[in-house]
């Protein structure tokens, strides 16, 4: 709970009125790059007939969660200074200054923005409101443009190993498969062509287990603390090991992670856990990390 | 003690101790600490005199408008600054003998976490005689210039220094070397120092080039009538910025998913070509100033101060919003200033008020969809403080800060205030 003297310091909230919030709009569904967030809905704003916003341009109407600067532009009615733009219902909406007019339409000022969703955006429907606005605070009417939003989907594949964590920790993925071979940061692909047992043939290398991204590699973190070694066809029958290695928390005090094996979309199994500062001690490489979790693959 | 102080001037003061000499460069005034003198130890070694004293300065941040319950976006510091914090921890030790003086003052804070750093180290060689004196210092020494950067923290009335002083001198120390002179009510410093005090943006404590500024304040110090005293100066600075060179960058391929299918295509493809390293410049920083400081010793109520400072200044920001000509392609003409007063009610309880005002850009200008117009980028932060405490430096403090800028947006698109308001609790001891 924060502490409000303005409360009972009663001469200095007077004087304490005025300014616009400095919230940052991170807790808001939809943030705009460069924009001045103002709590409330954009729905409740007092609308005026003018000005209105001419067009929008938006190249696409699916969004994921999380996505980052899908850009919309558009034409505001000449003298307008800025636009509103929110969801409607959203917490809040952005204030951003208008741009020169293109040289096509020399009277209308135009508005380019960058938009960015929460990574929590839940699957549903959205009506982006963008609203025109002029000296002084007067905001038109409201235009819309629908956004669907579409949960971003894990990797497909016969067999899927997937490793998840919650903090902008270093962590490695390792998958070892029936024949020993491990799949890692270090070794993407579990083909070896220098392998024997069994031997290798042409399509050998797009069969084998791949390891699709190295999250937060170095400490670099891309936000994504996910990683997954997938099998895009039948997965070699046997005995499979998941190791989760902490190569760094990059700071964090803890990461808690998730490993999960799925065959053609059934859960062969599933472990949690929580990578510590203790857990960088060990060395890095092959063979690192803790054992998460063991699964057979039948025959099929 | 106020009054002794006065008569002695500095050369006095550097005779009797070395916390005397300490206080006696920030300008005497009739609120001029006793305590300080009296509560720091002193030894004598042979011909050695040494002293070690301190003083602790502890926040209660009880409400600021701008914070938030979150990390920054871009560098993932905390937004709160609702919070508890030690903002100075001071801690010197000084030795004089003779004709030499020498002094290290280490700071202690949690403003930024924990921190330990050097906040004044000095080696200084002075004479000193009833009616003038003279010293060289050289080291981390206080720089001279204006009224509130000379000042001693504890002396303050108020928190912290206005906007304009704390953006054209983010620290009150740099490393240089100063002469300082006295004759009887007449005060004169001057000293080369690096250009990048404690507390710049780009390299406090360090020199990116090899020119040094040189500052310099004229000014007196002077008991005019039995209880008034009155401190007037003016100032300069004459130096040189830096503008950092880049390295040289690698050929980068980058793909904009512009009509978002998630497909890349040859379209999408933009070349970055790298580009050769460019070299670092030099570019010219001035700034001139002139300060004041009133005092009136009130039989049985308390002392009433009445002070203000105006500087001008061009491409010397070096705190809040830091000059770069090089960058902007044009110099950026700073103008400020302050004026305050309090007044002690009794020696318990004390009043403040002060007003000051920051422009880092007279020349700002801002595009709107048709004209470029002129932006004002001003500050401006109106000051409450009420102090409490019955032992001259130890007390209690409560300000209240109301602050106007241009840095938020109003909903039509110009500048506009962003909240920023605050409410500090402050504990203060000197030792």
């Amino acid at each position: 709970m924060s502490f409000r003297p303005g409360i009972w310091f009663l001469p200095l909230a007077v004087a304490a009125c005025g300014g616009t919030s400095s919230d940052t709009g991170l807790e808001a569904a939809v943030r705009v790059a460069g924009g001045q967030f103002y709590p409330g809905s954009i729905d409740k704003l007092a609308s005026a007939d003018v000005p209105t916003v001419v067009d929008v341009l938006n190249s696409q109407n699916v969004i994921i969660p999380g996505l980052q600067n899908k850009q919309i532009s558009g034409r505001l009615d000449p003298g307008s200074t800025a636009v509103a733009i929110g969801f409607s219902g959203d917490i809040g909406y952005w204030i951003l200054p208008a741009d020169v007019p293109d040289a096509d339409s020399p009277t209308q000022p135009t508005f380019h923005a960058s938009l960015s969703f929460s990574p929590s955006l839940p699957q549903t429907s959205y009506d982006l409101i963008v609203r025109a606005a002029t000296p002084p605070n007067t905001i038109g009417p409201a235009t819309h443009v629908a956004l669907d939003v579409e949960p971003s989907l894990p990797p497909t594949g016969g067999l899927v190993v997937s490793l998840w964590w919650d903090t902008g920790s270093d962590l490695d993925l390792h998958v070892v498969d029936p024949y020993g071979v491990e799949i890692w940061a270090g070794n993407i692909n579990s083909y070896d062509r220098y392998s024997t047992l069994p031997a290798p043939d042409a399509g050998a290398m797009s069969e084998a287990g791949i390891l699709d991204f190295d999250s937060n590699a170095g400490c670099v973190i891309d936000g994504r603390c996910n990683e997954n070694v997938v099998w895009s066809v039948a997965a070699p029958a046997g005995d499979y090991v998941a190791r989760v290695d902490t190569f760094s928390l990059c700071g964090n005090s803890a990461a808690r992670w998730t490993v999960e094996a799925l065959f053609d979309g059934v859960s062969l199994g599933k472990a949690e856990g929580e990578a510590l500062p203790a857990s960088q001690r060990f060395s890095k490489g092959k063979g690192s990390g803790v054992t998460a979790l063991s699964f057979t693959v039948a025959s099929p | 003690m106020n009054t002794r102080i006065g008569r002695l001037g500095l050369g006095g003061l550097l005779l009797v101790g070395a916390v005397q000499t300490a206080l006696a460069e920030e300008a005497p005034a009739p609120s001029q600490p006793a305590a300080a003198t009296s509560s720091a130890g002193r030894l004598s070694v042979g011909e050695t005199i040494l002293t070690v004293g301190g003083f602790l300065q502890a926040d209660a941040v009880l409400t600021d408008q701008s914070s938030q319950d979150q990390l920054s976006p871009s560098g993932g510091e905390p937004l709160n600054t609702q919070r508890f914090l030690i903002r100075r921890g001071h801690l010197f030790v000084e030795a004089s003998r003779r004709m030499l003086r020498a002094a290290v003052e280490l700071d202690a804070n949690t403003i930024k976490g924990m921190a330990l750093g050097l906040a004044r180290a000095e080696l200084a060689l002075g004479k000193a005689r009833p009616t003038w004196n003279w010293e060289l210092a050289l080291g981390l020494v206080r720089i001279p210039f204006g009224l509130e950067v000379r000042e001693w923290d504890p002396d303050r009335f108020f928190l912290e220094r206005s906007n304009v002083s704390r953006a054209l001198f983010p620290g009150n120390f740099d490393l240089g070397a100063r002469a300082q002179v006295s004759w009887r009510f007449l005060r004169a410093q001057v000293a080369a120092m690096n250009g990048n005090p404690l507390g710049d943006a780009s390299f406090p404590a360090r020199d990116p080039n090899s020119a040094k500024d040189f500052v310099g304040r004229l000014g007196m110090d002077a008991t005019v009538a039995t209880k008034v005293h009155v401190t007037a100066g003016v100032s300069s600075l004459k130096g040189t910025g830096f503008h950092p060179g880049t390295p040289a960058t690698k050929n980068v391929l980058v793909w904009n998913d512009q009509n978002e299918d998630g497909m890349v295509q040859l379209s999408e493809i933009q070349i970055i070509p790298g580009r050769a390293a460019t070299p670092s410049r030099n570019f010219s920083r001035f700034a001139v100033g002139a300060d004041s400081r009133i005092g009136l010793a009130i039989p049985r109520l308390g002392n009433s101060v009445l002070f203000g400072e105006v500087i001008w200044g061009s491409n010397l920001d070096r705190g809040l919003r830091p000059a770069d000509p090089i960058a902007s392609g044009r110099d950026l003409r700073e103008f400020g200033w302050v004026v305050g007063a309090s007044q002690e009610f009794t020696s318990w309880v004390g009043l403040g008020v002060r007003y000051d005002f920051y422009n880092p850009d007279v020349d700002a200008s801002r595009q709107t969809p048709t004209v470029l117009v002129p932006r004002d980028v001003s500050f401006h932060t109106w000051t409450f403080t009420l102090s409490w405490g019955g032992f001259a430096h130890d007390r209690l403090m409560l300000e209240y800060q109301h602050n106007r800028n241009a840095l938020g947006v109003a909903s039509d698109g110009s500048p506009t205030t962003l909240a920023a308001d605050t409410l500090t609790l402050r504990g203060q001891m000197v030792f």
